[in-house]
């Protein structure tokens, strides 16, 4: 059975928890990293985002804080949740491979 | 605009949201921006409009203990129905008062019986959909009786062997 191919979202999410728990600022700022400052993650965006993936249990939380009076969750993925990202890292992988080799053909041809 | 959220996921969630605002806000920012309103709302919209996500593996399990409830609630009943003309064979020679007094608890099982079962199975629809009530209303359905036998059982005299 094929596995539904990830939002750009949801795998830099999960991409940003890969090395350890982080908390939902931390999450954004990891994104924005990772993306080189494409995707910029709001907290309309990201709390559902990380409700479907609790719900889906390919992340779970860490620990909780008071920070300034307010709750502060930390998240982490899970193992599901490390083999889930692996296996789409493994898909995009190979799908930009297949693209660049074949751009790389037609541009020999071209020439 | 945390208002637009499900109480619920606002009771939750809404510390959160709030801290990361806040984190995100410029310097002498006072107000949400529009686009982060407009993100917030669009926040809101998804988790309304989301189908419900299967509950939790707790809540299967409790929902199997309450189904569980009314199969017992139902063998103890058919039971008693069962063995009601037996239990008057042997009980009526022995006097009208202790007759009587089985009699009264023959008849509440009777009455009472079918309505436990589907209060059972009420509240174990109820817990399945998520309402929290249901739980409360379990505990306080498995507590009573646990609390009467305990009682009863305190208050028994102890079975000793008697000096021959």
């Amino acid at each position: 059975m094929s596995i539904r191919a990830m939002q750009e979202a949801t795998f830099l999410i999960l991409t940003a928890l890969a090395d350890g728990s982080q908390h939902g600022y931390g999450i954004i700022t990891e994104v924005r990293e990772i993306s080189g400052g494409r995707v910029r993650l709001r907290a309309g965006t990201l709390y559902p985002d990380l409700d479907r993936l609790r719900t889906d249990e390919l992340i779970g939380v860490d620990r909780e804080e008071i920070v300034e009076g307010r709750l502060r969750r930390y998240y982490r993925l899970t193992p599901a949740g490390t083999k889930r990202l692996a296996a789409e890292a493994a898909r995009l992988h190979a799908n930009a491979t297949a693209a660049l080799v074949r751009l790389n053909l037609a541009g020999g041809m071209a020439t | 605009m945390l208002a637009c959220y499900p109480k619920a996921y606002r009771r939750d969630n809404g510390d959160e949201i709030l801290g990361v605002l806040m984190a995100t806000a410029r310097e002498g920012q006072r107000r949400v921006g529009l686009a982060e309103s407009a993100d917030l709302v669009r926040g809101a919209l998804r988790m309304r409009l989301r189908p419900p996500s299967p509950p939790p593996r707790s809540v299967f399990t409790a929902v199997r203990l309450m189904c569980a409830g009314a199969a017992v609630e139902l063998a103890a009943w058919i039971t008693i129905v069962v063995t009601a003309g037996s239990v008057k064979s042997a009980m009526a020679p022995r006097g009208p008062a202790q007759w009587h007094a089985v009699l009264v608890h023959l008849v509440a099982v009777e009455v009472f019986g079918p309505i436990a079962i589907v209060v059972w199975l009420w509240m174990a629809w109820a817990n399945g959909r998520g309402h929290e009530w249901a739980r409360l209303l379990f505990m306080s359905f498995f507590a009573s009786p646990l609390r009467a036998c305990s009682a009863g059982w305190a208050r028994a005299p102890p079975c000793t062997p008697q000096p021959t």
